[in-house]
């Protein structure tokens, strides 16, 4: 009895497995297609002292998806963000949530994480998965193409890369700043602040600059001024820090104002948050940094206003911005390959070329997966504000 | 601006080595004050109780946000920190009473008085990361980043003051605990604490006043801490060092934990300095593990009886 009983159940089982998939379009394509409703996950920093991360970016995302569904959605079907926080514990977060988005969620493609940790996590879970992801603001190179040198085929980047904006930033204290002698001070354990310390010593050496000294700290820390003492010591005209910690980057400027030294202070674009100001505001000014766009910019106004109508109290940042450019190009996935299919999103994507999106017309290096020829937003910091000073596109190689 | 430029100048003009060597130790002092200052409140009530209070980081914490909502809601900056020590006094006891006192009386091993320490510090800090966010946030009306010039030798102004306040606050404690009767009380407390309360002392009422000490030398922790960095949710965890400076010294030597939190901070500003900072907490509880290996008691151990 209790045989016949299993029998008919999983016959039931099989039965409804095999509905199950013929009421799907396109159940032949590999990866995930979607529904009725078009899934699209989001991974990031919703919660904790990182929340500015991920915060603006899932409202902006809800706001465009909102606009989006009144005017019809994505290929007459409706658009779902499935929103996940992984302030807490980022990395393991980080891998439950790209899990739960591909096994349980269904989504056919993935917007975030912000950090290169994270996005490292992923990796491996969403190109089994099979769903593209499309991260923000993580830079390092190895997000897209491992150390061997093949492609993570599943991910893109919509920001440009750590080695870019070390470039771009050597380049403009050589030759802008008339700067010779660069100390670091980094989080050696971090891999984003490694990677634009070594693309920055290969180009300012090269162009003829020297490194004074490489001092190391970490994350945590709060107390620079031994490190910032040897710095004093070794002659540097300028230092780095390449942190994205804004915590690190005010106690520094502090520091450098106790110790009395008045050095150039290079960053990047991890600097980049409103609360660096309230804390060392006046401190930092006069510093330079790098970064993927420029508040002050005018095309945002607009947009900057109207989020802030919707949202009072609350500004979008950067990392709302390429969240949309995220979605937009998912978007233009979609629409191009003519059926919601995660695999087929991740096809399409490596073909966009001069595709309008929020920040930029975009263009994916198919060998890559990185934007073509970024501008970097060289930002000074003057009257406590972020001000841009100079926008630097590199040429074509 | 004027006067770091010349800083600048004489950093890069001139005989460094032997002024490097001196500033360091400036910082490295500075650092170790609040270690110092962090370490006797482990000290003094080690020496009463025979068990650290691990709660210790998040009393500083909670002091240093009373002096930063209070300032920011109107308050002068000496009512902010006056405010910030009653909540500190009141938060410690509050600790006392409803979590160790309990338990004390409940004979249990002072292990478990720690544990609950370690429990009640992530409970009120993680309290006060979801309620506060966990942004780190300036300490208002107060401008410390000036320095004070000595020579080649740059001394932060809130480097000065926090050494003399905490030097003027030890040395109350010391004159409190050798010249009062209270402070004969919790000697003798800490001699043997039944024997005590069998000699008529209310240990209870020592307790009270031992951890009201503590909250004081906290909230001026976390309030110092606050100027020279920032003021934020996870402060308290320096509060660890501390910990280790005490240790290094002697658990419940008040002089120990003075000295180990200068030995700690000088240490650590060295290794930063001429080592690397990655190795610096390697160094840290290297030299832990070393005085416990060598020197069980630490430091200045002493016998029970000149515990304090």
């Amino acid at each position: 009895m209790k045989r016949k009983l299993l029998a008919l159940l999983l016959a039931a089982a099989m039965v409804l497995s095999l509905a199950a998939c013929g009421s799907k379009e396109g159940s032949d394509l590999p990866g995930i297609t979607a529904g009725k409703t078009i899934k699209i996950g989001f991974v990031g920093f919703l919660s904790g002292q990182d929340a500015y991360l991920g915060q603006g970016a899932k409202m902006a995302l809800e706001d465009y998806i909102e606009e989006l569904n009144a005017k019809g959605g994505i290929l007459g079907k409706k658009v779902e963000l499935i929103a996940y926080d992984i302030g807490m514990d980022p990395n393991t977060e980080t891998a439950n949530a790209c899990n739960r988005l591909i096994q349980q969620d269904k989504v056919v493609a993935i917007i975030g994480p912000e950090s290169t940790e994270q996005a490292m996590v992923a990796i491996p879970i969403v190109t089994e998965g099979k769903v593209p992801m499309v991260v923000t603001t993580a830079s390092n190179p190895l997000v897209t193409v491992a150390e061997d040198g093949t492609l993570n085929k599943y991910m893109y980047r919509m920001c440009f890369t750590d080695p870019y904006q070390g470039t771009a930033l050597a380049n403009f204290a050589y030759n802008d700043l008339g700067l010779r002698n660069t100390a670091f001070l980094g989080d050696v354990t971090n891999i984003y602040c490694e990677g634009i310390q070594n693309c920055y010593r290969d180009e300012f050496t090269k162009i003829g600059g020297s490194i004074a000294t490489e001092e190391g700290m970490m994350a945590s820390d709060v107390d620079f001024r031994a490190q910032l003492t040897t710095i004093a010591e070794s002659g540097a005209d300028s230092i780095l820090l390449a942190t994205g910690s804004y915590k690190v980057v005010s106690f520094v400027a502090k520091q450098m104002r106790q110790l009395g030294l008045d050095l150039t202070l290079l960053g990047v674009d991890g600097w980049y948050a409103n609360e660096l100001l309230d804390l060392a505001g006046p401190e930092l000014e006069g510093s330079f940094m790098t970064n993927m766009v420029s508040d002050d910019d005018p095309i945002f106004a607009d947009y900057i206003e109207k989020f802030t109508a919707k949202h009072p109290g609350t500004t979008p940042n950067v990392y709302a911005y390429y969240a949309l450019d995220a979605m937009m190009s998912i978007e233009w996935a979609i629409n191009q390959a003519g059926v919601a299919n995660s695999t087929e999103i991740m096809n399409k994507l490596e073909t966009m070329k001069d595709v309008p999106v929020f920040t930029d017309k975009l263009t994916i290096e198919p060998d890559t997966h990185n934007p073509h020829n970024k501008t970097v937003s060289i930002i000074q910091i003057t009257d406590s504000q972020f001000k841009t000073y100079k926008l630097y596109t590199p040429e074509d190689k | 601006m004027a006067c770091s430029c010349v800083a600048a100048h004489l950093f890069h003009g001139g005989d460094f080595g032997m002024s490097v060597v001196i500033q360091q130790i400036v910082t490295g002092l500075s650092i170790g004050g609040v270690y110092a200052l962090l370490a006797v409140g482990y000290a003094l009530i080690y020496s009463v109780f025979d068990f650290s209070n691990f709660a210790f980081g998040c009393v500083m914490m909670v002091s240093a946000f009373v002096a930063y909502y209070s300032i920011l809601a109107g308050c002068s900056v000496a009512m902010g920190i006056a405010l910030a020590i009653a909540v500190g006094i009141l938060f410690s006891v509050f600790i006392e009473l409803i979590a160790y006192r309990p338990l004390r009386k409940k004979n249990t091993s002072r292990l478990f008085l720690m544990i609950t320490g370690i429990g009640i510090d992530m409970a009120v800090t993680n309290t006060a990361v979801n309620l506060l966010g966990a942004n780190y946030r300036p300490f208002p009306n107060v401008s410390v980043t000036e320095p004070i010039m000595m020579g080649n030798i740059a001394v932060g102004k809130i480097d000065i003051i926090a050494l003399i306040v905490s030097l003027v606050a030890l040395g109350i404690l010391w004159v409190f605990l050798e010249k009062t009767k209270p402070g004969l009380a919790i000697r003798a407390s800490a001699y043997d604490t039944s024997t005590a309360g069998i000699m008529g002392i209310n240990v209870n009422q020592v307790s009270i006043i031992v951890f009201v000490i503590s909250g004081v030398v906290a909230a001026i922790a976390g309030i110092f801490f606050g100027m020279k960095y920032a003021i934020y949710p996870s402060m308290g965890t320096v509060s660890t060092k501390a910990f280790i400076a005490s240790v290094i010294g002697g658990l419940g030597n008040l002089e120990g934990a003075v000295i180990g939190g200068i030995i700690l901070g000088l240490l650590e500003t060295f290794v930063s300095g001429y080592i690397s900072s990655t190795y610096r907490d390697l160094f840290s509880y290297g030299l832990l593990i070393l005085v416990l290996l060598f020197m069980p008691g630490g430091l200045l151990a002493k016998s029970k009886s000149d515990k304090l």
